[in-house]
């Protein structure tokens, strides 16, 4: 709870500060010529929501030291990547390295595209302590999902029917589960959805037959964690990959970013930065 | 810009209020027999708040209304921006107080809800327009939907294509999260993706000051944001009017809806009813949207 308001508090000052920011548009021009940036007085990033909210999360910080504003479009990895390849953003916000073809795209507009690894985002099934269940495969968890099995006895528990819990649209969380366990399967019309990892994690401890996800910076004892094809969520599975539900965020830029736009990009390496993303359920890639 | 930044104050306000409100917890807890009895009388999924879920352009109307019921009833309202189906399903299911829509209920939207015991019923809160805008010098005296079409896939990159100067186009979007690009994307796009090459921008000023400072750009913006640094064109030969918005005859133009379980009361029935206030319409109409009378 205190994280999220500490969060909206951010938020609320980062616009005070940007309308006061907006007032002087001429320093500005000068800077942007210095830091390369594609708009005067901006860093805009482009893609995934999941990689995006890290951007959004270190906005005041650049606001504050530098007078830039951090503007954010939840699109997708493939979006973000043509936004920087056609020069209409700084960052490309993904969930996966380039592909090929967008390489190639990439090269033909004379844009180097930079990885840059800023953070890993792990969610964990979360279901209620008094729960028979210890693990799920993602098989079971997309077919509890999509309402193909609706008791907890299709799974090898109780006869209980089964209560979903879904995070928000525009969530991290939520795009992370619907890429990793979802794919192209729809989500059953019965799922609840709730607004934050408190939410969830609270709802859970109250309703002995739901299931949800979370963050992996939110667990606590109130809410027991399940193994995913038998593998436990711990910083080392999840930074060696072998945690299913877990994968890399990264921010692209055109080149090796310089200036301001560096010290974005890298900002995840420093205290302020590593304390931030994990404050917010990441995993620090470092 | 002044509009953009009262809607940023008011979030704030919003939020600042909502951080004082859930420091309350405990002091709340204390007071749960108040809060349930006002549950049990306001018929409210969650004690107290409204949760709203379906599609963002009315979630929008949802949100603009939310600081009024926090002041008014300390009622926080939760949206989820899905979509028009998810959000029908979860008022038949019983997950959200409303189902904000662009569309009516279908018939078997309607059946199952019967079976589950829910009377799904209609609240319409504004007429939503979208208007495309070009450089005042551009030539071009109107567009058809499918021209849009062609222009924003990428199948027509050149104003030459549709009558114009031999001049690339530049193509403007608004960014995901926004209503103006769900209408846009749902009435003129369909199925066909947007061209990777379209540049997103964050509101409509941004729009507005990017079309007026390139000639060859074209984008869109919601009716109430208009000027005359931009030409606007008509669609279809239909120009855009208070009047042909609300006969319908524009075409880049659709109903709001709110739905709710059975004929609303108390805080519920006043919150689907703002949009018939002077309040509720003053907002409607700062934010670009048009109230509907009822």
């Amino acid at each position: 709870m205190t994280r999220t308001i500490s969060f909206i508090k951010r938020i609320g000052i980062g616009a005070a500060l940007f309308s006061i920011f907006t007032a002087g548009g001429v320093d500005a021009r000068n800077k942007a010529i210095t830091s390369g940036l594609v708009s005067d007085n901006k860093i805009i990033a482009d893609g995934a929501s999941s990689a995006g909210l890290i951007a959004n999360l270190f906005a005041l910080d650049f606001l504050k030291s530098d007078g830039i504003v951090v503007r954010v479009n939840e699109s997708d990895s493939e979006r973000g990547l043509y936004g920087l390849i056609y020069k209409n953003c700084d960052v490309a916000t993904t969930t996966r390295l380039l592909h090929d073809q967008e390489l190639a795209e990439a090269r033909s507009q004379g844009v180097n595209p930079v990885p840059h690894t800023v953070a890993l985002g792990a969610i964990v099934m979360v279901v209620h302590p008094g729960n028979s269940i210890k693990e799920l495969s993602i098989d079971q968890i997309r077919k509890i999902y999509s309402g193909a099995y609706t008791n907890w006895k299709e799974v090898g528990g109780k006869d209980h029917p089964i209560v979903l819990l879904q995070r928000e649209q525009g969530s991290g969380t939520e795009e992370t589960f619907g890429d990793i366990v979802m794919g192209k399967t729809p989500l059953s019309m019965k799922v609840i959805t709730l607004f934050n990892n408190r939410e969830i994690r609270s709802r859970i401890n109250e309703t002995p037959n739901a299931i949800g996800y979370i963050g992996h910076g939110w667990i606590d004892s109130s809410v027991r964690p399940l193994l995913v094809n038998g593998i436990d969520h711990t910083p080392v599975t999840i930074k060696d990959g072998s945690y299913p539900l877990s994968r890399p965020l990264y921010m692209y830029t055109n080149g090796k970013p310089f200036g301001v736009l560096q010290r974005f990009v890298e900002y995840s390496k420093t205290y302020e930065g590593q304390r931030a993303v994990i404050e917010n359920g990441y995993v620090s890639a470092d | 810009m002044k509009r953009t930044i009262s809607i940023v104050k008011k979030v704030f306000k919003s939020a600042a209020f909502f951080s004082l409100l859930s420091t309350g917890t405990v002091a709340a807890h204390g007071a749960d027999a108040v809060l349930t009895a006002r549950t049990l009388q306001t018929g409210l999924i969650a004690d107290n708040k409204i949760i709203v879920d379906g599609s963002p352009s009315t979630g929008l109307i949802a949100n603009i209304f939310a600081l009024e019921f926090l002041k008014t009833d300390g009622i926080v309202v939760k949206v989820n921006e899905s979509d028009s189906e998810r959000g029908i399903y979860s008022l038949i299911y019983k997950n959200c107080d409303i189902a904000s829509t662009t569309r009516p209920i279908h018939a078997h939207e309607l059946a199952e809800a019967k079976r589950e015991g829910v009377k799904p019923v209609q609240h319409i809160v504004a007429h939503d327009a979208i208007i495309m805008v070009v450089h005042p010098a551009n030539s071009l005296s109107g567009l058809t939907l499918d021209q849009i079409r062609n222009i924003y896939a990428g199948t027509y990159t050149n104003w030459s294509q549709l009558g114009g100067p031999n001049r690339p186009i530049v193509l403007l979007q608004r960014e995901n999260a926004s209503g103006t690009q769900e209408t846009f994307r749902d009435i003129v796009m369909g199925k066909s993706p947007i061209s990777m090459r379209a540049i997103t921008l964050f509101n409509n000023r941004e729009i507005i000051g990017r079309i007026a400072s390139t000639p060859n750009a074209i984008g869109m913006i919601g009716r109430g944001w208009i000027d005359n640094s931009v030409k606007t064109l008509p669609v279809n030969g239909v120009d855009h009017s208070p009047k042909t918005i609300k006969d319908e005859s524009y075409p880049l133009h659709r109903l709001l809806y709110m739905y709710t379980n059975g004929h609303p009361t108390g805080v519920l029935k006043r919150f689907v009813d703002y949009s018939l206030t002077p309040e509720g319409q003053r907002s409607l109409s700062e934010n670009g949207f048009i109230a509907e009378n009822r």
